[in-house]
């Protein structure tokens, strides 16, 4: 574990010494949420709840989904998809390391810093624009949201090493970038909480794994799910993990059959 | 009309290349359809919920969120190309672009010809005249005119902005992370102008005049000609649109493109003066 808490610390160091850069990249996550809130409170003077979300809920769930995007956003990571048509990846086999946890590594010291800094653009944001941000009433509902939170970004790596591994088979991944940047953030209720969509699309997309990204640990902390739901969804959450677990293992053994360190 | 030719030489090139790689091609024009449909998706089910959002309807929002996308879409078709400027000033390639006996602001906004961008231009005028059908919006040919008047002038003016960013990379380089923050500044257009308040209003009006290159053209779409250039009836809580904002907007976006051309070649020319 020693090895793997080296790169983390290694990454967090690399990172921070670009950070005007994370500055500049959150504030580009930042402003169009400016524009969500000034919408949303635009959208509440003629109407006081929407599917039980009031104003302030409703500013409070596009705020902590800006800051939680990047923590727990599915993406396809360049790095994996170039280390294995380079031929890179083979310096990782050679290594007494596992892959997929250097990755797991890599990306959470890449992402502590940023949401760092995230979380100070996002304070900055709440004293001046939502001052009626929402605070739960009940003590246990912060400790449920971390679980809930951390299950996430588990979740999220686990989807993106995932889809990045399907360049063993694909030369041009376009079109696999195209699903999880445009669809995945849609499942996950990026842009709306899934409960405006209509009934069918909504309970379709809260059987599918992708909620448990961003809408329910959200939903956890607008403290809008009972207890029993709650502890069901972390049930389903990790029969999903152990699941793309055992994916990832079989992705793996066969992307690894198909490899053929070109340029390596 | 040499210029004209020279830009068809540049279209053609752009078509070779492109068609290298054609399902890349269709992938992109693909991606530009999704992404604005998840826009008008994000709207439309809004709407399912309320009637108006500060005085817009659902018809006028969508044609706002149509405008937006045929501004960015022809910006990323014509413009595209000012994005490689920190390369040419990174790599040394603009020494070659100074000394070419061709205006270099010229060469270096409308080399690169964005086709999947033209061609995706489609979907926002299809919706436009989907939805002008189905709001029963009744568009004269003047107004038509006005529209697209005005269409270019927002079009001229996130040129401006733009360029204005992507010239002072010949001061500071690296300027590639404030021209992306430009480009997510530039979709606060898409968003009906009465929903912003106070201070950003100003800032964005003004200053940074980015809200109104769309919403300026999808309200004159409202204008039927006699209602004159009153753009809400009376009884609607929203703000008037007076005539001034029209004028206003068109000097400004005339004068913004003189300003980014001037900065650019007093910059150019010490370059210039450098290199003999």
């Amino acid at each position: 574990m020693g090895k793997y808490r080296k790169i983390i610390y290694n990454v967090i160091q690399e990172t921070s010494a670009y950070r005007l850069n994370h500055l500049i990249s959150f504030l580009c996550v930042a402003i169009p949420l400016l524009a969500i809130i000034f919408l949303w409170r635009t959208v509440y003077q003629s109407i006081p709840s929407i599917k039980g979300y009031n104003e302030a809920m409703m500013i409070t769930y596009y705020i902590l989904s800006t800051w939680l995007g990047d923590l727990t956003g599915v993406v396809l990571w360049w790095e994996i998809t170039s280390d294995i048509r380079d031929g890179n990846l083979s310096n990782y086999l050679l290594r007494p390391l596992s892959y997929q946890l250097y990755f797991f590594s890599t990306r959470l010291g890449a992402n502590i810093p940023y949401s760092l800094i995230g979380a100070g653009i996002t304070i900055i944001f709440i004293i001046f624009l939502a001052p009626d941000f929402y605070i739960p009433s009940n003590p246990l509902t912060i400790p449920l949201f971390l679980i809930s939170l951390l299950l996430a970004m588990l979740l999220a790596l686990q989807f993106t090493y995932l889809f990045s591994l399907s360049a063993f088979w694909l030369e041009e991944s376009s079109s696999v970038n195209l699903f999880v940047d445009i669809f995945i953030p849609l499942m996950a209720g990026n842009l709306l909480p899934l409960d405006l969509f209509p009934t069918f699309i909504s309970r379709l997309f809260k059987a599918l794994p992708f909620n448990y990204l961003l809408y329910f640990p959200i939903d956890i902390y607008l403290e809008r799910l009972p207890f029993s739901s709650i502890f069901r969804g972390f049930l389903v959450e990790m029969v999903w993990i152990a699941f793309l677990q055992l994916l990832i293992a079989v992705v793996w053994r066969r992307g690894i059959r198909r490899y053929t360190a070109v340029g390596g | 009309m040499r210029y004209f030719r020279l830009w068809k030489v540049f279209l053609t090139n752009c078509l070779i290349r492109e068609m290298g790689f054609r399902a890349n091609f269709i992938l992109g024009i693909l991606g530009n359809l999704l992404s604005f449909s998840i826009n008008i998706l994000f709207f439309g089910i809004i709407y399912l919920n309320v009637q108006s959002i500060g005085g817009w309807d659902v018809y006028r929002t969508l044609i706002l969120v149509s405008t937006c996308q045929i501004i960015n879409l022809l910006y990323s078709a014509l413009f595209g190309g000012i994005a490689n400027l920190t390369d040419y000033v990174k790599g040394g390639s603009l020494d070659f672009i100074l000394l070419k006996p061709l205006d270099p602001q010229l060469l270096i906004s409308l080399r690169y010809v964005n086709l999947q961008s033209f061609l995706s231009l489609a979907f926002p005028c299809a919706t436009i005249v989907y939805v002008a059908h189905l709001g029963k919006i009744a568009i004269s040919f003047s107004n038509l005119l006005l529209y697209i008047f005005l269409l270019l002038c927002g079009l001229l003016l996130r040129y401006a902005l733009g360029f204005i960013i992507m010239a002072s990379s010949l001061w500071v380089v690296r300027i590639d992370a404030l021209y992306a923050l430009y480009n997510y500044i530039a979709s606060l257009a898409q968003y009906p102008m009465s929903i912003y308040k106070g201070g950003v209003r100003i800032l964005f009006t003004f200053v940074i005049p980015i809200i109104v290159i769309a919403n300026f053209p999808a309200l004159s779409l409202k204008v039927s000609y006699r209602q004159g250039l009153s753009f809400y009836p009376s009884s609607s809580p929203s703000f008037s649109f007076p005539f001034p904002a029209i004028y206003f907007f068109s000097v400004f976006a005339t004068i913004q493109v003189p300003v980014a051309e001037n900065l650019f070649e007093t910059i150019a020319n010490t370059k210039r003066r450098g290199l003999c």
